[in-house]
């Protein structure tokens, strides 16, 4: 079955819907959310009171165990209190104390964010004589570059020479000329 | 991105097809709930139309349209805008439809699907023998698993290329291509009639 002849097929047997108007469709939209809303709220009314209702059955259902509770004696209560307020005073200090941590590592946080600009300076003066040595590395690979590739180690001795990569260049510049 | 430009049908007008959504979406997301009246405007044909082809050409899909739509209401304020506006509705739209069947067959509510089969169809044509294919071709359709619907319904009148049908349907290309073929097997000896080799 051609695929072409199949979708005229279906193209032509193709039936449009009756439509309704947009603005009585945005209606019924609305009316079925507001409606779906009071249903929501029904059922959690529904579900709360029938949850109620059912504790109360129970606790009243057995009267024995409310009983056994007794009446809150005074001297209980002073002791509570106490203990509440020992208990509040330690969380009290807790938190204290855990804060004043984090503003010390907060502290130490900021003191690494700002290094040592001698350190920096000295990091980027590393950097860039790697980078001459690697480029003179690369020319003294090639024969041509020979002479460039010299240059370029002497440039490192000249500019960087108290460096690692000063003796580094030193150092190829005698297997060079070796 | 102004509500105002919205309401301004030069500026519309002038826009591409998906940026006006862009701005509905926007002023709905401000709390302009009159945006949404103007999304549907733009859609509910479009949405009414395929959720139609996809329930099989059968009954009234008013229902279905307002599922639809009331669903985009809901998610509106979630809807992120990775995909544009349309796609997203037709992604509700086929999901829609899985649950309308569904809820159909749940409630066995086979004799009203069978009498809905009967209802004459609005705008019929004219010529008996056009008709009568249509009617058979509809039937066959209307035959297919849901799935191989969709996927026709997607790819032959919809017109939406494989790897959007994948993305709508959150399946694979591959499986796209093969329910697309087994569509067309299931097809084939029932409209053999109707098509030219």
């Amino acid at each position: 079955m051609p695929d072409e002849s199949l979708r005229q097929l279906l193209k032509r047997a193709d039936a449009r819907p009756s439509v309704s108007d947009p603005n009585e469709l945005v209606a019924g939209v609305r009316r079925r959310r507001i409606a779906q809303h009071r249903m929501r709220t029904t059922a959690t009314v529904v579900g709360t009171v029938l949850a109620v209702s059912l504790s109360l059955v129970l606790t009243t259902q057995n009267p024995r165990k409310m009983a056994e509770i007794g009446p809150i004696e005074p001297v209980n209560v002073a002791q509570q209190m106490s203990r509440l307020r020992v208990d509040a005073q330690m969380h009290d200090l807790t938190a204290r104390a855990l804060e004043a941590k984090a503003r010390a590592r907060r502290a130490i946080a900021r003191a690494d964010a700002h290094p040592d600009p001698l350190a920096e300076l000295q990091f980027q003066r590393d950097r860039a004589a790697m980078t001459l040595v690697y480029e003179a590395n690369r020319f003294s690979q090639n024969a041509v570059q020979t002479e460039r590739a010299i240059a370029q180690y002497r440039k490192v001795i000249e500019l960087f020479p108290t460096s690692t990569w000063a003796d580094v260049a030193r150092q190829r510049l005698r297997d060079m000329q070796s | 991105m102004s509500v105002q430009s919205v309401d301004n049908p030069e500026t519309e007008a002038a826009l591409p097809d998906e940026e006006p959504d862009k701005l509905l979406h926007a002023a709905f997301v401000a709390g302009d709930e009159s945006a949404f009246d103007r999304i549907v405007e733009r859609h509910h044909e479009r949405v009414a139309r395929l959720a139609y082809r996809l329930l099989g050409w059968r009954g009234d899909v008013d229902d279905v349209v307002q599922d639809v739509f009331l669903a985009a209401l809901k998610q509106l304020r979630r809807f992120r805008g990775e995909s544009s506006l349309s796609t997203w509705l037709t992604t509700i739209t086929i999901n829609t439809c899985r649950t309308h069947r569904r809820k159909q067959l749940l409630r066995l509510r086979w004799w009203t699907a069978r009498r809905d089969a009967g209802e004459p169809m609005r705008g019929a044509p004219a010529d008996p023998f056009r008709d009568e294919a249509s009617e058979e071709v509809r039937r066959a359709v209307q035959a297919l698993p849901a799935r191989d619907r969709e996927v026709i319904v997607l790819f032959y009148l919809e017109d939406k290329p494989t790897a959007e049908i994948a993305k709508l349907l959150n399946v694979s290309a591959n499986a796209v291509d093969i329910r697309l073929h087994r569509a067309r097997e299931r097809l084939r000896p029932m409209l053999t009639e109707w098509v030219e080799d």
